[in-house]
Parts: structure tokens; sequence; C-alpha cells
């Protein structure tokens, strides 16, 4: 990420943090280093812990326990309005009887700065995210778009070290929403501030993060890069939540591999990493990895199936096949043609590097 | 577990509310146990006539008006939910008016115009249908309509809302199915509409029973209900045991149905907002058929049942003649100046305001904070300060009158302004309570944590950002506190003298006897009171 503002943001550090409601665990031991800049997403489904520690990070919420640190420095006991953190809330928060200037500038206001500073800082952020000319308009005069641009400036405004973000989308519509995604990415890339984001919408998530963590029940499943994510995911609950894919289940080999059942009996080699693991295994396939082939080629794994069902989508045809009673999806680019009709027998193959491993779901 | 800030001060609330609110009534309970427990007022009760007599009224008017009041909604709700918006506007309107004009005021109006030289007397022997004037006043019939009047709008208001929540493309449906008028309202209408119709009844019975001004003025000897029995005992024969045992009879029966809507509805419903798709007006007329025709007629009788006796006053101030009559014969503005002229009527004035203006002061403060600590409190504790914060509203005013009488009658408040402005501040604070809690409710909990996580200290937000969300809430609730105090004739005929007494009283007293013209424009003033305080909540509503 290129960095080119005063903006540097802090590292936020999360070390075994637990939270407990009662008797409820809201978020487990979980561990998150997040570097200073980086724009880190916390991705999982409702009820995963993510606003949870969101809330904590902030300040909203005490951990029961486990350290935060925000730029090395403990922060349980240093109160929400001194932690110098940016929110942007779900529903925005906007004041509704502040005109979007006074909204930008209420922040400035509680920190003492004089009227002349204010309206200087306030012109230049609502600049900066594109609401020229809306400064004297109440939030619900407004467009959801608008609103959200003012959620953000108001949390921006006061130079914060971390900009935390509580699914900002949510209430936008699909293309808005996309637009949006691509705006708060350039933003980030113009003022460096540390980011940390909350969605359930792995799309978002994979959009926008320079590193995703997913989290699920409360826990940290996997932590890492997107692209790492979607192709090495540490589990099966990962590679579901972060896109389609068709898990099989593969049985261990003596000769230090495994085999595949459906795939004649061949033997795909085992990563590295799984190798220490003595369970089952499942092998996890992505649509668009999945190839139509014309013959056996050397290096490709292939093996027979039927076509159920072909769907177009626009951008490609999705197939729907089963290989000796195994479901299998495969996606291929519409290059005008039709690639298969329903009921044709077709040969289907995949490099070993297109496939992962996971343990096998319980 | 160490209580945290906002439970100590929950705790506080519930403390206030003990010795202010609930002390003085279960002292005045207790007092109905004489000395050393004994029966004897219970005893008495259960044997003599005179009371059984006034139980049987109680309840059979009671029962008699909700009845009526019941019949007499339905077309007039059904009418409202079914017309175009700007017509729906204005009929809300009417009943709107009376329900915030005092019920002592329209109990004169009605006064006025059954009495023996009144206007329907005057009309029917002029146009000949009867030869002497027929009494109207002083009987079953007449404390019937005066108490219809006045507790109508309670049933027309849940049964609107009930209306409203009806999907009138049911009720085209039905129609296109084969059904007539009658299956129509028996099979559609009704059963849809029960729950808010159940909660009307409930609200008026409850009403009811507790009810003293319009039995008092209007009705004779033989409608003594349970309020006057309490009133008679506790004022004129001094037997508090006896008034205390009464109270404890009526309380008992008044809570008794609050449990029961309490149970089956839940208390916000008594100020059931008109929330739910209105009824697209030309599907329910042409899917109501026969049944919006019979609709409009009854309502249009109903809607100017509750609006004549208020209208009509206004002409009859400007009448020369001291008999009143109407229409009137010749036009003077005579009676206002005699207002003017008599110092009485300035002073009651002056008290009246003052004692609202103090009682405002308090239920606004004191509602306020409840409201904003009972939002942050959940589970047991947080429903029972709620039930005791609203249920000055359920208790019948005769018995927070007497309770207050009771406590006091040898005390050195006894008389003041400062002890009915406390005793309206109990009755408002209810309202206040209510409007403000529901827009605590409609306040986002983010917006406190945002200014907070922006710097604001508590204090700061508070000021910055909750209560301007707060304020059309506590303005609306400070609207209905004035009228509550302004209006409040119960109160104030046991607790203040002839040096301290409100307005109310003052016109309660002259409408003991005939009524005096120059009540009839006290009246006119207190309309146009209401009519502002009126005005200024759907002005408030509207902004918000």
């Amino acid at each position: 990420m290129t960095q080119n503002t005063s903006l540097s943001g802090k590292t936020v550090a999360l070390a075994a943090l637990t939270k407990r409601y009662g008797s409820v665990t809201a978020v487990e031991a979980v561990d998150i280093d997040i570097d200073a800049g980086e724009f880190c997403t916390l991705l999982g489904p409702s009820g995963s812990g993510k606003t949870t520690l969101l809330r904590i990070i902030a300040g909203y919420d005490d951990a029961t326990s486990g350290t935060i640190r925000i730029g090395g420095r403990e922060v349980a006991d240093i109160p929400v309005a001194r932690r110098n953190i940016g929110m942007v809330f779900q529903n925005y928060a906007l004041f509704p009887h502040m005109t979007v200037a006074e909204n930008i500038a209420f922040p400035l206001e509680m920190r003492g700065l004089s009227a002349t500073e204010r309206s200087r800082k306030v012109e230049s952020v609502i600049d900066l995210i594109g609401l020229k000319g809306l400064a004297g308009r109440l939030p619900r005069q407004l467009s959801g778009g608008q609103q959200q641009r003012v959620a953000v400036a108001r949390a921006l405004v006061f130079d914060p070290d971390i900009l935390l973000m509580d699914e900002p989308l949510g209430a936008l519509d699909k293309n808005l929403r996309t637009a949006m995604q691509s705006e708060i990415r350039a933003l980030h890339r113009r003022i460096g501030v540390t980011i940390v984001y909350v969605t359930h919408d792995q799309e978002e998530a994979t959009n926008m993060s320079d590193r995703v963590v997913v989290m699920n029940q409360g826990r940290v499943e996997q932590s890492g890069p997107p692209a790492a994510l979607y192709d090495r995911p540490a589990n099966a609950f990962v590679a579901r939540f972060l896109g389609e894919c068709t898990l099989l289940p593969a049985t261990a080999d003596p000769v230090g591999g495994f085999r595949l059942g459906l795939a004649g009996g061949a033997i795909i080699p085992l990563p590295e990493a799984l190798q220490a693991a003595s369970g089952r295994v499942h092998l996890g396939i992505r649509p668009e990895r999945l190839r139509l082939m014309e013959g056996d080629r050397p290096g490709w794994i292939t093996f027979p199936a039927r076509v159920v069902d072909v769907s177009f989508t626009g951008p490609d045809y999705r197939l729907e096949l089963s290989a000796q009673g195994t479901d299998l999806s495969l996606r291929t680019p519409n290059l005008g043609a039709l690639p298969a009709r329903p009921g044709e027998e077709v040969l289907l193959g995949f490099q070993a590097q297109d496939v992962f491993f996971v343990p096998s779901p319980d | 577990m160490i209580p945290t800030v906002t439970q100590l001060l929950g705790a506080a609330v519930l403390a206030i509310m003990l010795v202010a609110f609930v002390w003085p009534i279960a002292s005045l309970m207790m007092a109905s146990f004489d000395e050393g427990g004994s029966l004897d007022a219970y005893a008495k009760m259960t044997t003599s006539v005179i009371y059984q007599r006034a139980f049987a009224n109680t309840f059979i008017i009671a029962g008699l008006v909700t009845a009526i009041a019941l019949l007499a909604a339905y077309p007039l709700a059904y009418l409202m939910a079914s017309v175009p918006p700007r017509t729906a506007r204005i009929l809300t309107f009417v009943v709107l008016l009376p329900f915030w004009t005092s019920a002592l005021v329209r109990t004169a109006a009605w006064m006025v115009l059954l009495q023996r030289n009144g206007a329907v007397n005057t009309a029917l022997t002029g146009v000949g249908i009867v030869d002497e004037p027929v009494a109207f006043l002083y009987n079953l019939p007449a404390v019937i309509i005066g108490m219809v009047h006045v507790l109508l709008p309670f049933m027309v208001l849940p049964l609107y809302a009930a209306f409203r929540a009806l999907d009138g493309q049911l009720l085209q449906a039905a129609e296109g199915l084969g059904a007539g008028t009658a299956t129509l309202v028996g099979r559609i209408i009704l059963p849809l509409t029960a729950p808010g119709a159940a909660a009307g009844a409930l609200i008026v019975f409850m009403s009811a029973i507790g009810y003293y001004i319009t039995p008092a003025l209007m009705g004779g000897p033989r409608q003594q209900m349970l309020a006057q029995m309490i009133s008679y005992h506790m004022q004129e024969q001094l037997d508090w045991a006896m008034a205390s045992a009464l109270s404890l009879v009526l309380l008992g029966s008044t809570l008794a149905v609050f449990f029961v809507f309490q149970r089956y509805y839940g208390f916000d419903r008594l100020f059931a907002s008109e929330t739910g798709t209105a009824i697209d007006p030309r599907l329910a007329r042409k899917g109501g058929g026969g049944a919006w025709r019979v609709a409009l007629v009854l309502g249009l009788i109903v809607a100017f049942f509750l609006l004549a006796p208020i209208l009509v006053v206004f002409p009859l101030s400007f009448a020369s003649s001291p008999f009143i009559q109407f229409p009137p014969a010749e036009w003077t503005a005579r009676w206002y100046g005699k207002l003017a002229a008599d110092p009485k009527w300035l002073a009651a004035l002056l008290s009246s305001l003052r004692v609202a203006a103090i009682a405002v002061v308090a239920a606004v403060a004191f509602g306020t904070l409840a409201a904003i600590i009972v939002s942050r409190l959940r589970g047991p504790f947080a429903r029972l300060l709620e039930i005791i914060l609203v249920a000055p509203l359920v208790v019948p005013p005769i018995i927070v009158a007497i309770s207050l009488y009771y406590s006091h009658a040898r005390g050195p408040f006894m008389g003041s302004h400062e002890l009915l402005a406390f005793g309206h501040a109990m009755l408002a604070l209810p309202f206040v309570y209510i409007t403000v809690r529901a827009a605590l409710r409609s306040f986002d909990p983010n917006l406190e944590l945002a200014a907070i996580g922006l710097g604001a200290s508590w204090p700061v937000m508070f000021r910055r950002v909750m209560l301007p969300s707060l304020l059309p809430g506590i303005a609306a609730g400070a609207v209905f506190a004035f009228i509550t105090s302004f209006d409040d004739v119960v109160l104030a005929l046991f607790l203040t003298t002839a040096k301290s007494r409100t307005l109310p009283r003052v016109i309660y007293e002259g409408a003991l006897d005939d009524i005096d013209p120059a009540i009839i424009a006290v009246a006119v003033i207190l309309i146009l009171f209401a009519l502002a305080a009126l005005l200024a909540s759907l002005l408030i509503r509207k902004r918000q």
C-alpha cells in the first residue's frame, strides 16, 4: 500500500482476548496483529463475535480477559473518547438535528479546536470525501451513499490512529455498495490510516482488504491475505465461507499421499502443512478451477462425469455435474458457445495446484 | 453483585414513588381497619342497603356507559379509517377536541343543554313536541349521556387504530368471494377489530367505575356512585374508616380491570398511536359497500354528538338573557365583562396557572429523568419501575385526592398551591413518562456511542445529542401535564380552600346550582385553552 499523507495509523494487537456475557462466550482467546496502515477485515456470519471485537477495540465494551494494545500501548483503562479512534456505525449514527458540517465539526469541537480551525478542517475533509455543496444539509436530506460518506468524514476529520467500520455498506443497494467499496479503498490508499472493517459479505472482504480475519463462533478460524485464504483455506468453514467449493473425501495412501476415490485411484501429492494431520482429510476444489477436458494430459488428474444441468449467468456458464454419484460444480467463461448439454458425458480434470486439503469436517 | 449507578438511580426513583405516591394511598387504606384492626366499616358495607345500591349503581352505570360507548364508537372509527386522509384528519380532530377539553366543561355544557329552561327543552317546547319542559337532568339518562360523552374518545381512538391496521383488501376480497354486508361485518370486521374494541372497553370501564364529577353534577340521589360515597363520607360524615374502606373496594376493582388489560394488551396500548397502514379509502368504500353507508350515517351522528355541546357554548356565552336559551335572542359580551369585573375569576385563573406551572415543571423534570433511567435498565426491576410510574394513570383521581387529603388534613400544606401541584404532578407524571419513553425508544443508542466516541462527555452528549431528540417527547408530555393540571377539579375540591381554589373548582361550585351564564363564558375560555393545547400537541407530533 502506498502511504503518502500525514496519517500513518497505528498497530492493533489483540492477545488472548475473551469476552463473556454471563455464561455466553462471545469472543474466545482471540489473537490478531494488525500492522500500521493495514486494511484488516473481520469476516464472519452473524453471531461470530466480530462486532463484539470491534466494540472492544473502540472501548465501548470491556474484555473479560486478554489485552489490547494500540500502537504498542495497552488501552484497557483508556476511555473511548481518548483512544483517538474513528468509528463508522452500521446505520451511520449521524446526529439527525445537526447539518453535515455540524456533524463533521462535532469531534473537533469536543477537542476544543477554534471555530476557524474547525471550518478549515471540515472544509478540507468535505472536499476529500466528495460532499461539496452539501455542508448545510441535514442527514435526512441526503441519500444513503451521501450519509455513508458523512459518517466516514466525521470519523476521519480528527486524524484518528485507527478507523473502525461496522458493516458500513450494509444499508446500501448492491450497485452503490460496489461503488462505495472502491471509494473506501481509494481513501485508504490516500490517507493510509489503519482500518478495522467488519462485514459478513465475503466478496466485500476479499475485494477491499489487505488482510482478512475469518471468525466463527467467537474464534478466529484463519487470518491472512484474501487470496491465501481463498486458495488455501485452513478448514472446511473458511473454504465454504469464502466461496463456493466442492469438498471430496480423500483416503490416506501408504505411499505418502492421498487417494481420491473418484479420480480412479490417482495419488495427489500431500501439501507439507497437512502431512502432520493424522486424521481424515477432504480435498476441496472451486468451480472455476475444475476444467472440461478434451482428453487425458500429462500432469492432469482426470475423471468422467455426466452433465446434469447447465445455467448461464452472463460472463460464465455453470455446470452441475455428477461423477459416480458425487455432485460437482464447474464454472467456465462464456466464450460464445455452449460448453456442454445436459445429459452429455464429459471428462473433467484439474492439476495438483488447483486443489486444497482441509481436515475433514465433522 | 455491586449495583451500577443506573441501578442506584432506579432505586431512588422507586423510593420517591413509594414515598410520594404509594405511601399516602397505603395509609389511607390502612385507615379502613380503624384502630386495632376492626372490620366495622366492612361489616357495615356488606349489611347496609345504601352501600349495596352504590355498588350496584357503579357497576351498572359503568357497564351501560361502556356498552353504549362501544356501539357508538364502531361506526365512527370505521368512518375515520375509511375516508380520505384530509377528511380523516377532520374527524380525528372532532374526537380529539373533546378528549382534550376538560370533562367538567363538557359536563357543564351538557347541563346547559339539558336543564329545564335549556336549549333542548326550549327547542322541544318551541316546536310543540312537548308542552312541559322534560326533566332531562338529575336522572340515569343524564348521567349516561354525560359519561358517554366524556369517555367516548377513549373508545374511539384504540378502535380507530384497530381499523387502520385492518387491510382494506380483505374487505374487497371477502366481497369478491360473495360476502354480503352482514357477513362482512360479522365475519371480517368484528373479529379483526375486536382487540381494539376490548382495549377501549376496558379503559372506559376502568375510568367509569371511579368517575366523580359527571355523576355528581348530572345525576340525582338515585345515581350515587362509589366515588360520591367516598367523598360524602370523607367530607360530610368525617367517617374516614368508611371512606377508606370504600376506596379500597374501588381501587381493588380498578386494579382488577387494569390487570386484565395489562395481561392481554400491555399498558402501552393505552396510548395506541395510529400506526399501521390506513385502509385505502376507495377500496374500503367499494369493498365495504352497504356497511360503509351505514357507518357514514351513524358515524356522523356520533361525531355530531361529540362536538355539539362544545360548539353550542360559544354562541351561548354571547347570549343576552340570564336564562340560558338556544339560540340566544340577543347578542352581548356582558358575561365576559362580568368575568373581568368579578375578582374571584381572575384570582382562580391565576391560582390555576400557578398550580399548573409548578406541576408541569415537577412532572417534566422527574418524568424525563425517570424515563431515561428506566430505559437503561433491564429485567424485572425495569418492569416494576415502569408499572409504578404509570400507576397514577390507573388509580382513580378521587383516591389520589382523598389520600393526599387524608395525609395532609392537619398538616401545614393543606390548602396550599404546592400540595395541589404535587398531586397534579403525580397525575401528569405517567403522560410525561410515556411520551419521553417513546421518544427514547426511537432514539438510536448508537448516537450516544458515537458522540462519546467522538470525544463528548456524558453531560455534553446529553445536552447536544440526546436532549434535542427527546425534546418533542418532553414537550408533548409537558402539554399533557399542563392540561391535566389545568382541567383537574377532583383534587382541587379536596385540597384547596376558598382562597386558593382554582378555576375548575369555581366552575364546579357554580354548576352545582343553576348554570350562571358567566360560567359559560369561562367554559369558552377553557375550551380555547384545550384547543391551543391540542393544536400544540398536533404540531409537536407533526414536527416529529
